[in-house]
């Protein structure tokens, strides 16, 4: 590509530098701006729901032939995956991996459980995770780099781990 | 210190060894949180149960929560 000609089409790769960061400018922007607001009131309110709904457009958009397996692959996949933990042969093959996916599974199922157990409770000795959260949101510094890091977070969610090629139908959904 | 608050400060360190443990072992060896994420998103399916509850969790903290 000429000079002229990169001038008038800047590589996609310096598109993408300059979206990030103006992305990441615009994110900052909005969770300073969050910081200030409170649970109750529409602003808060409106702006958390327009940051989901754009969310859902950008990974739709931005993922269009692009997922690395089909739904009913993955379910497939997840299937074995479930029978080869509770089998002998995953843990003859490769026990240390098995091991920590089983550990993932106590982890979160410790904390989903716990959680739920303090939510039925209702109790004062028994806080919940979004109750203890709940201490840093309530000041405007807690409230915005929480928001962020939501926002940092539904930015992985909705646009990563795609597949790096775009043309093929193999392995995509509609 | 309340019940609750022992209970959440012991899983805290549960989480918090277990994420240091599969970062020193590395991915090959022990699946680390990214590796947990990422194979939710490897389907449709599995990232719009991911965006869920992203949803969810931040409509629940900004606009539930104090």
């Amino acid at each position: 590509m000429d000079p002229m000609s990169e001038r008038l089409h800047p590589p996609a790769r310096r598109r993408n530098i300059t979206g990030a960061v103006a992305a990441t400018l615009g994110g900052a922007v909005l969770a300073v701006w969050e910081g200030a607001q409170r649970r109750q009131t529409a602003a808060a309110h409106w702006s958390v729901a327009a940051v989901v709904v754009l969310a859902v457009m950008v990974a739709v958009a931005a993922g269009h032939r692009r997922q690395r397996q089909r739904s009913a692959a993955w379910l497939a996949a997840a299937g074995r995956g479930v029978r080869s933990v509770a089998g002998p042969e995953g843990w003859r093959d490769r026990p240390a991996y098995v091991a920590g996916v089983v550990t993932w599974v106590l982890v979160i199922a410790a904390v989903v459980g716990w959680d739920l157990n303090s939510f039925a409770h209702q109790a004062h000795d028994l806080p919940t995770l979004s109750y203890i959260v709940g201490k840093v949101t309530r000041h405007w510094w807690g409230r915005s780099a929480v928001f962020a890091g939501w926002l940092g977070v539904g930015t992985y969610v909705a646009v990563g781990w795609r597949r790096p090629v775009m043309p093929s139908a193999d392995g995509d959904e509609p | 210190m309340t019940v609750g608050a022992v209970v959440w400060t012991i899983l805290a360190g549960v989480v918090a060894a277990w994420l240091l443990t599969t970062v020193s072992a590395g991915p090959r060896r022990l699946p680390g949180i990214v590796d947990v994420v990422r194979w939710f998103l490897r389907s449709w399916l599995g990232r719009v149960l991911a965006l869920a509850a992203w949803a969810g969790a931040g409509w629940h903290l900004f606009c539930q929560r104090p």
